[in-house]
């Protein structure tokens, strides 16, 4: 059964089973993916508490990125989970199971995103806190960051993409699905998934050199040293 | 499967050809991620270089504990439980809501707020007459127990140990009932939960679809 999971995983997508105690879940966390969506058509909700278990982790990690806040991405993916088992009768299986669910978070965390663009907070404070850090450093601004400070400057720069090139750069260059996955979950063509990764790219380094001028003289430095 | 490579890639060429090209999916340009996110720090600046989004793969992870996952189930079996009781007919709602027991309803109550359809409805209605209840309720008029009258329309049932007349009269001198909004709704609830120095009446309408 394990193979099978792993088999229907394709290459580059992330590892999503979440390491809880096996014992803890005899029985459904032998179902592969498909096995579990077709418990959860039948009726059966504890299959649901097994896809919860495996898939929690990944996809509070994808709300999370795309909304930059740990509670509002729990609250997306709870909401996410219960939209999951309220249309559990619309789920497809000629598609992937993985492909669905990421669909249902990404549109929700999108949505929650839209909603909550006229108030959101100012990023300044952030801004000057990072500019702070990066006095300290200067060269190698970027390696020196944490992982929270790079969160933070990707929720900054973030707010200049449009909605579908963030879901393409996070579901694409973070996360690590194939361009066919991604686009079944952002519904639109592969060769639009690879325009809207190109674009998303351009506008974050642009953004960044912009923003963030001691990382942008970090990295004339380096070309420079290697220039010669 | 892992494709780090022995030696550090050629950044400044792969991020070249992988902008160029339509392949994204270079064996190549994996095996220099997995290079990359392996901590090598002899080449990280240079990936930095070729391309600065590269930084994002560091950006903070959130991997939940045992227990934030178990609370989350909690609370996913929770919402299918309100949206059974929401899915009820209303002969079957009725017990869960207009009984004559005595304070032991408080998951009722839970279960009518957690509504994920129309929660931010539910939200809005409940505060509202919630807050209007409280600013009449709050009044500053002495506090001695006012005689319970209760509105003929308001087929209403508290869950406290005071009824919603006393509110519909604490602001009147006269002590004719204070009309705050006509209660012909057969659906209408009120909620009153009585706190030392502050008293709650929530009035909940569930045919007011705000």
């Amino acid at each position: 059964m394990q193979d099978d999971e792993e088999q229907e995983t394709p290459t580059g997508m992330p590892e999503l089973v979440y390491s809880a105690p096996r014992e803890a879940r005899p029985v459904w966390a032998e179902k592969n993916d498909r096995e579990l969506l077709a418990a959860l058509q039948a009726g059966q909700e504890a299959a649901l508490d097994e896809l919860i278990t495996r898939k929690s982790g990944p996809l509070l990690q994808l709300a999370y990125r795309i909304l930059g806040d740990r509670e509002e991405a729990r609250d997306v993916v709870q909401v996410a989970f219960f939209r999951i088992w309220e249309h559990r009768a619309r789920f497809d299986d000629r598609f992937s199971p993985n492909t669905w669910i990421y669909r249902i978070v990404n549109n929700l965390a999108i949505d929650h995103l839209r909603s909550r663009q006229s108030r959101e907070r100012s990023v300044e404070p952030v801004r000057q806190h990072l500019r702070q850090v990066a006095d300290g450093r200067s060269h190698g601004f970027l390696a020196g960051l944490q992982g929270g400070e790079v969160m933070a400057i990707f929720k900054e720069l973030a707010a200049e993409l449009t909605e579908k090139q963030r879901s393409v750069f996070l579901l694409r260059e973070l996360e690590g699905l194939s361009s066919q996955e991604v686009a079944e979950i952002v519904g639109c063509q592969e060769s639009t998934v690879r325009n809207h990764l190109f674009n998303a790219r351009r506008v974050l380094r642009k953004a960044l050199v912009e923003r963030y001028p001691e990382y942008a003289g970090a990295f004339a430095g380096l070309g420079a040293k290697e220039d010669a | 499967m892992s494709h780090r490579p022995s030696r550090c890639p050629d950044w400044r060429t792969l991020a070249a050809t992988r902008d160029e090209r339509d392949d994204l999916h270079g064996d190549a340009w994996f095996a220099a991620l997995d290079h990359l996110d392996g901590g090598c720090r002899a080449c990280r600046d240079a990936a930095y270089a070729a391309d600065p989004t590269l930084v994002f793969r560091r950006a903070a992870a959130y991997e939940p504990t045992a227990a934030e996952v178990t609370d989350l189930a909690a609370s996913v079996r929770a919402m299918i439980r309100a949206g059974r009781v929401e899915e009820l007919p209303a002969s079957d709602f009725d017990h869960l809501t207009r009984t004559e027991e005595p304070v032991a309803a408080p998951a009722p109550i839970a279960e009518l707020v957690v509504r994920p359809r129309r929660v931010l409805g539910w939200r809005v209605a409940s505060l509202a007459a919630g807050l209007v209840a409280l600013l009449v309720a709050t009044a500053p008029v002495d506090h001695e127990p006012a005689p319970t009258t209760v509105a003929a329309s308001a087929p209403a049932v508290a869950y406290g140990t005071e009824f919603v007349g006393a509110l519909l009269t604490a602001g009147s001198s006269t002590g004719d009932p204070v009309e705050i909004e006509t209660l012909d709704r057969p659906t209408a609830n009120v909620y009153q939960f009585d706190d030392p120095g502050m008293d709650v009446v929530l009035i909940v309408d569930a045919g007011l679809d705000v």
